[in-house]
């Protein structure tokens, strides 16, 4: 059953939305935190936020409000990961362990390794840019910050992975 | 390969791997129905707290009797101007509580070196201790292993929901506890970093800028420097976010002259008043320039 927006167009139902987001939403999700679980729960999180809370969402605009929460939430549970192995024995999580199936750490996972150490906005910004693909203006839109932000933190993060890159190759 | 197109397989390799579980929908749908926010009217809601308040008290009281001691619980005493509440109302996360329902504590780590203090022999004082430096009215506080609930007070007087949340630290040098940093949902400081994440000690700069997300009623945010050292306010101002219950960036400078450790305070607002206000805050230490000072020369003529 389709909800009536203030516009008067219908609002998408559950199914609809679960249909278009979910999975993409999920994979995003899990760049920022250790596990499936704790993946599917941010996205969980958002997609509650959006159907029970008191938005009014601009028809169409569903899915980067959700890549929003997303991001948002992601960033937070980095943070409080972060706060967590600062304290405490690293455990390996889902962006460093190396490839099920017993094969040994490969290129993508140092580049991920790289990834997960530079600091979240960066790294959210090189995600949003090269696994989502969004333009300048939609990350911008997505993290709320200028254009000319999300260009610096881009070089800055790519300058950096580049350097973490280096020194592990170097002896 | 490009560093880019690494990095774009990298994250796509990655991303391959990840499939949401065969039941997510059905959870997800159930999760929407089951936390469908049912209005109450007011009048309604008085009684249903009262109510509520009352089996709490009934089914406490069975528990304690029923248990015996079973009540080494985290719940410390209030702000001074307020009562606890109960401590058979301690919550605690499903994590902290083994196979007989005994609390596990877990010992806190080293906070290896970046003290901002103040630094109390357990992580209840030290959270008390770092709330009434900052000046922050709460109504009571929950430890968890090395985490500190801050539960706001309510206009009414009774207590409120979680505001924000004190990572406890150990301070092995001084053999005691100290808070790390103060987290909340409302507020979010992305700048400066907490201590764990710098790849500097010590700030040297005047000019500090202080940025992340958060909401406020009408916007606002309150941003504060105040001395670790005795909770002297250094510096006041506020700053722009999110409209009350809407997350957005906010983006300010603060000043810090000559040398010393502090605390940098960003506090929402509800609107309303004597309630607690979520707020978060991060520690700095600095070596920056004195502030430049204004000598009055008098002649005799």
């Amino acid at each position: 059953m389709d909800e009536r927006t203030e516009t008067g167009q219908a609002a998408p139902t559950l199914a609809v939305l679960y249909e278009r987001h979910y999975r993409s939403l999920v994979k995003l999700a899990a760049f920022y935190v250790d596990d499936r679980d704790s993946a599917e729960e941010i996205v969980q999180d958002a997609f509650v936020k959006l159907l029970n809370g008191n938005y009014k969402i601009v028809p169409g605009k569903e899915g980067p409000y959700l890549r929003t929460m997303v991001v948002n939430n992601g960033r937070s549970a980095l943070r409080k990961r972060r706060v967590r192995r600062a304290f405490k024995p690293e455990s390996p999580g889902l962006i460093a362990a190396a490839e099920e199936g017993g094969v040994a750490a490969t290129e993508h996972d140092r580049m991920l390794e790289a990834l997960r150490r530079l600091p979240e906005r960066q790294a959210s910004v090189l995600v949003l840019r090269y696994y989502e693909d969004l333009s300048e203006e939609d990350i911008a839109a997505t993290l709320g910050i200028a254009r000319g932000s999300v260009k610096s933190h881009a070089h800055r993060g790519l300058a950096k992975l580049a350097e973490i890159l280096g020194e592990e190759e170097s002896p | 390969m490009t560093l880019e197109d690494q990095l774009r397989t990298a994250l796509q390799h990655k991303a391959n791997g990840i499939e949401p579980s065969a039941d997510s929908y059905v959870k997800l749908s159930a999760r929407i129905s089951a936390e469908k926010p049912h209005p109450i009217r007011l009048v309604d809601r008085a009684r249903f707290l009262a109510a509520a308040a009352a089996v709490v008290a009934v089914l406490g009281g069975i528990g304690l009797y029923v248990a015996g001691q079973d009540e080494d619980g985290a719940v410390i005493a209030g702000s001074p101007t307020t009562v606890p509440i109960d401590e058979t109302t301690t919550s605690e996360p499903d994590d902290a509580t083994t196979d007989n329902g005994a609390t596990a504590v877990i010992e806190a780590p080293d906070l290896q070196g970046f003290i901002a203090g103040p630094v109390r022999p357990t992580r209840e004082e030290a959270a008390i201790a770092f709330l009434d430096l900052l000046g922050i009215g709460y109504y009571d506080v929950t430890v968890v292993d090395n985490r500190a609930e801050v539960r706001s007070s309510t206009e009414d007087g009774s207590a409120g929901s979680v505001v924000s949340a004190l990572q406890l630290a150990r301070v092995e040098s001084q053999n005691g506890y100290a808070v790390a940093e103060a987290t909340s949902d409302s507020v979010v400081i992305d700048s400066p970093v907490p201590p764990q994440d710098r790849t500097y000690d010590i700030l040297t700069n005047n000019e500090i800028p202080v940025s992340g997300e958060g909401t406020g009623f009408e916007a606002a945010l309150g941003v504060e420097v105040v001395s670790a050292i005795d909770g002297t306010v250094l510096e006041r101002t506020g700053t722009s976010a999110g409209n009350f219950g809407e997350l957005a960036p906010f983006d300010t400078t603060v000043h810090l002259y000559g040398k010393g450790r502090a605390w940098i305070v960003v506090r929402s607002s509800g609107g309303a008043d004597n309630v607690t206000e979520p707020f978060a805050a991060v520690p700095v230490s600095y070596d920056a320039p004195r502030h430049p000072t204004i000598y009055t020369v008098f002649r005799h003529s």
